[in-house]
């Protein structure tokens, strides 16, 4: 058995758990995203929002999976 | 590819080939594959696994005794051939297989129990029927209740925590974004954020562990079980 030596390294397998039969259930929909709500992520992704902003879009990234994929996808890469 | 020619579609070989190959051995009567099996299922080890997750050792003996009988001998009620062996996949270790059968069917046996109280989970409350078993997500086996208590710790466990920080982990864990990248959207200093997501990590393991002991106290998963359950899940139910 391959056994995760670190809590960081278990919790990436509790994770990927999570997004293949937790966020399903958990309503975790992907929705189509307003312009305005893509330009927000865009923005963050830039690094431009501010605290109060980054704010008022959190629960967005949490309940739509569209969002923090765009997110993931428009941030600069280093993947 | 020449005109006419399909694409090979054969599907990938399962990763524990070989370990597959055993139990198909072993339902084909093959002496040495049967002992093999065998060999897994006498391993005072698995026993004192199962001992050590909250049942006796007279219900330890029992149940293994029952999967022997049920890996070669399996009927359904119909009368027709079911044995255990032949729903192996090779998907994950067959002494994994056989211990996640085991540890449903002893927590299947503790519910059953009458002294034996379970507290509602979210899908009971959910679909108001009462039972675990009938919100299995989709791609996940419905009998399958250590599943259903993986999910809904999980769930239970990320919905509680701080919802700014659990993006940040659904970034760096879900999507590979690196902690400087992150650190750069936010504006926080890297420092923060690898405190943010260690501190989180520490949140969620404690919030699932104690989601499971609340919905089955007598259930004891340790948080190496859960993680070695996760990741079980994902090599049964990739499909």
């Amino acid at each position: 058995m391959n056994q995760p030596n670190s809590i960081e390294a278990s919790l990436r397998v509790v994770a990927t758990f999570f997004d293949k039969f937790g966020a399903p259930v958990e309503g975790h929909a992907r929705e189509d995203l307003t312009r305005e709500q893509r330009s927000q992520i865009e923005r963050l992704a830039a690094g431009d929002l501010s605290d109060e902003e980054r704010e008022t879009i959190v629960p967005l990234l949490i309940r739509n999976e569209a969002a923090i994929e765009l997110l993931a996808a428009t941030v600069p890469g280093d993947r | 590819m020449d005109e006419g020619q399909l694409p090979d579609e054969s599907p990938a070989p399962p990763r524990y080939a070989e370990e597959l190959e055993i139990a198909l051995a072993a339902l084909d009567g093959e002496e040495q594959a049967v002992q093999a099996v065998k060999a897994i299922l006498d391993d005072p080890a698995l026993r004192r696994w199962l001992v050590a997750r909250g049942a006796s050792a007279a219900e330890a003996d029992e149940l293994f005794g029952d999967l022997l009988t049920d890996c070669f001998a399996g009927r359904k009620k119909s009368g027709e051939m079911n044995r255990l062996l032949g729903r192996y996949n090779g998907a994950c270790k067959l002494q994994n297989f056989l211990r996640r059968v085991v540890l449903n069917r002893f927590i299947d046996r503790k519910r059953r129990a009458p002294d034996v109280v379970s507290l509602p989970t979210e899908s009971d409350e959910d679909d108001g029927r009462g039972g675990r078993e009938l919100a299995a997500p989709s791609g996940i086996d419905s009998e399958d209740a250590i599943s259903q208590i993986l999910v809904d710790a999980v769930r239970r466990a990320f919905a509680s925590v701080d919802q700014e920080k659990l993006v940040l982990f659904r970034l760096f864990h879900s999507y590979q974004i690196s902690q400087q990248r992150i650190a750069a959207m936010w504006g926080w200093h890297y420092s923060k954020v690898s405190r943010a997501l260690t501190g989180l990590c520490e949140e969620l393991r404690d919030g699932i562990m104690a989601e499971v002991r609340q919905a089955d106290p007598w259930l004891q998963l340790e948080w190496e079980d859960f993680v070695d359950l996760c990741g079980d899940s994902l090599d049964l139910f990739d499909y």
